[in-house]
């Protein structure tokens, strides 16, 4: 049992020391998940939206798709990138295989169905009155749609909050399509697992702090945000 | 008389094949107040979401001062009035952003936008209220932010759906004021919809009865649902279980009855004359209007008759409430639709 307490002291001296190499790690991690979480929302939200919005031949089944591949194993997702980025790969000649892009194509995946699926979920509640009050002052299609989103916008960003979770907290994607390459590719969860098979507690247990807590703070700006919804 | 600000002509709206608006003529002149009547379900907030151009007619053609209506030019006319509807909706934001929302659709200059505000919001007896955040409003004061907010645009047509049902009565009396207001100041035509014959004969130079998606003519009061049938070679419309009113129609089947409040005679006596409807009822309520007073009457379980008699008449009757009358009207007086 001692080795858990001394990882844990090791882990708050790393913490406290603000330790280089951890903090390259974890700023990997909040770079591809921020450039993936962005990449997702700008594709997602839109999908969401617009899936609500129109009634058109097939909409349960997408919706039904959607909610879905929410739930998409991240190695499933590894190994369909990993097949288009490989050498091998209809995209092999771009280099991208052990790149962060790699990893952000794979995120933006396994982001992309939660924030279009949440978004259409937002969208869904939004009172009905918003748009035909935006119309009735005069708005646009497009301007409506705004009204729409600035109305909806704690639960838009709830679904946005909720795929950062997933991809800040994800191992199998970042692994398979990163390569878990050293200040290049190595992201909180790949270190953890790659520190753990090592046996060196203390760089583990302090970036499982790390994503600890910006999983907590994730659900309490999430849990804050459904609040002011309701 | 000059051209109408809005015309409609053989408009329809059909909802799954079930609802079924049709409105073969109707004009609204500028400057005008009218009100649509009508019972629930007759297609009120249909035809205000047509005309306001919220909603596009299954077939026929709506124009605005002569210029008929297309995909075209919609957004351009449709920025020349502004509805206001029966649950107004206020943005999640300040009462300021709210009013300022179809000046920015519009692309007012910013520099204008607090002075436009102001005015509005003096307009409608809320100064002051810019920083207010709009969903902590009361009913009363929403109704009137709403109104604010359509106003800031200058519409040239106001509609409004149903906007007394949702207030108490001294923003009743507020509202009806300051439609009054905004009608003689700014010249703005409004079209709205209630459910209230007094108040629409109060307010409006037009009254539009609008009855299972058609119009109309008369008034809508003493109107009832009704089986037309023909006994011993007369046609009689069976209002309730124990009511039949005799009626001049071609017609058969399920049908609107309505009897004209002012074709009825009330009397002490059963009276005998050439009239074919005659029932004893009990005045259950009074309500006096001017120089006239509205009188309910019931005559059976459920079915009341509303009778308008002149203050004379109803002083010389001596009537109040639980005297027993007499109502009479003829079978050429029953407007069957």
């Amino acid at each position: 049992m001692d080795y858990i307490f001394e990882g844990l002291v090791a882990a708050f001296k790393l913490i406290i020391s603000l330790d280089r190499e951890m903090l390259v790690i974890a700023w990997v991690s909040l770079k591809i998940a921020s450039i993936s979480t962005t990449l997702a929302t700008l594709l997602g939200v839109p999908f969401g939206f617009a899936i609500a919005i129109k009634d058109f031949w097939g909409k349960r089944g997408v919706i039904t798709l959607l909610n879905t591949l929410m739930a998409l194993p991240t190695v499933v997702i590894g190994l369909l990138v990993y097949s288009l980025v490989s050498r091998r790969g209809p995209l092999g000649g771009m280099g991208l295989l052990y790149t962060p892009w790699a990893m952000v194509i794979g995120q933006t995946i396994l982001a992309f169905p939660i924030v279009a699926a949440l978004s259409l979920s937002a969208t869904s509640g939004i009172d009905k009155r918003v748009e035909k009050t935006a119309l009735s002052l005069g708005a646009n299609k497009f301007q409506a749609a705004l009204f729409m989103l600035a109305e909806g916008k704690f639960a838009m960003l709830s679904a946005i909050i909720a795929g950062f979770g997933r991809v800040f907290a994800e191992v199998g994607v970042s692994m398979m399509l990163g390569g878990n390459i050293r200040g290049f590719t190595r992201n909180i969860t790949t270190a953890i697992a790659f520190e753990t098979g090592k046996g060196e507690f203390a760089l583990g247990i302090a970036l499982g702090l790390i994503l600890l807590s910006v999983a907590f703070s994730i659900n309490i700006l999430f849990h804050q945000l459904q609040c002011k919804r309701a | 008389m000059d051209d109408p600000i809005l015309r409609v002509r053989n408009l329809s709206k059909q909802y799954d094949g079930i609802f079924n608006l049709e409105i073969p003529r109707l004009e609204f002149q500028s400057g005008g107040i009218y009100a649509i009547i009508g019972p629930n379900g007759a297609g009120k907030t249909t035809l205000l979401n047509l005309l306001s151009l919220l909603e596009s007619p299954t077939s026929g053609e709506i124009f605005f001062k002569g210029q008929r209506v297309s995909r075209f030019n919609s957004l351009s006319i449709r920025r020349k009035v502004s509805m206001i509807m029966e649950n107004p909706w206020l943005f999640h934001t300040t009462v300021f952003k709210n009013i300022t929302s179809g000046l920015k659709c519009r692309s007012v200059n910013k520099k204008k936008w607090p002075e436009v505000v102001t005015t509005a919001l003096q307009m409608v007896s809320l100064t002051g209220f810019e920083k207010r955040y709009a969903p902590e409003l009361s009913s009363g004061e929403t109704q009137r932010v709403a109104l604010a907010r359509a106003l800031a645009l200058e519409p040239e047509v106001l509609f409004l759906d149903e906007p007394f049902s949702n207030i108490d009565k001294i923003n009743v009396r507020l509202l009806e004021k300051l439609i009054q207001r905004i009608n003689r100041k700014h010249q703005t035509t409004i079209v709205f919809t209630t459910h209230d014959q007094w108040q629409a004969h109060r307010l409006a130079d037009t009254i539009i009865s609008l009855v299972g998606g058609r119009i109309v003519n008369g008034s809508l009061e003493n109107l009832f649902k009704g089986m037309l049938e023909e006994v011993d070679g007369s046609q009689f419309a069976r209002l309730s279980a124990d009511v039949s009113v005799s009626v001049v129609t071609d017609k058969m089947g399920e049908a609107h009855v309505c009897i004209p409040p002012q074709d009825i005679i009330l009397s002490h006596e059963h009276m005998e004359s050439s009239a074919r409807n005659s029932f004893k009822g009990i005045v259950r309520k009074i309500h006096m209007e001017g120089q006239v007073v509205k009188l309910v009457i019931e005559v059976a379980a459920g079915v009341e008759f509303t009778a308008i008699i002149t203050k004379t008449s109803y002083e010389n009757m001596n009537l109040s409430i639980d005297s027993q009358t007499y109502v009479t009207f003829k079978s050429t007086s029953v407007n069957i639709f």
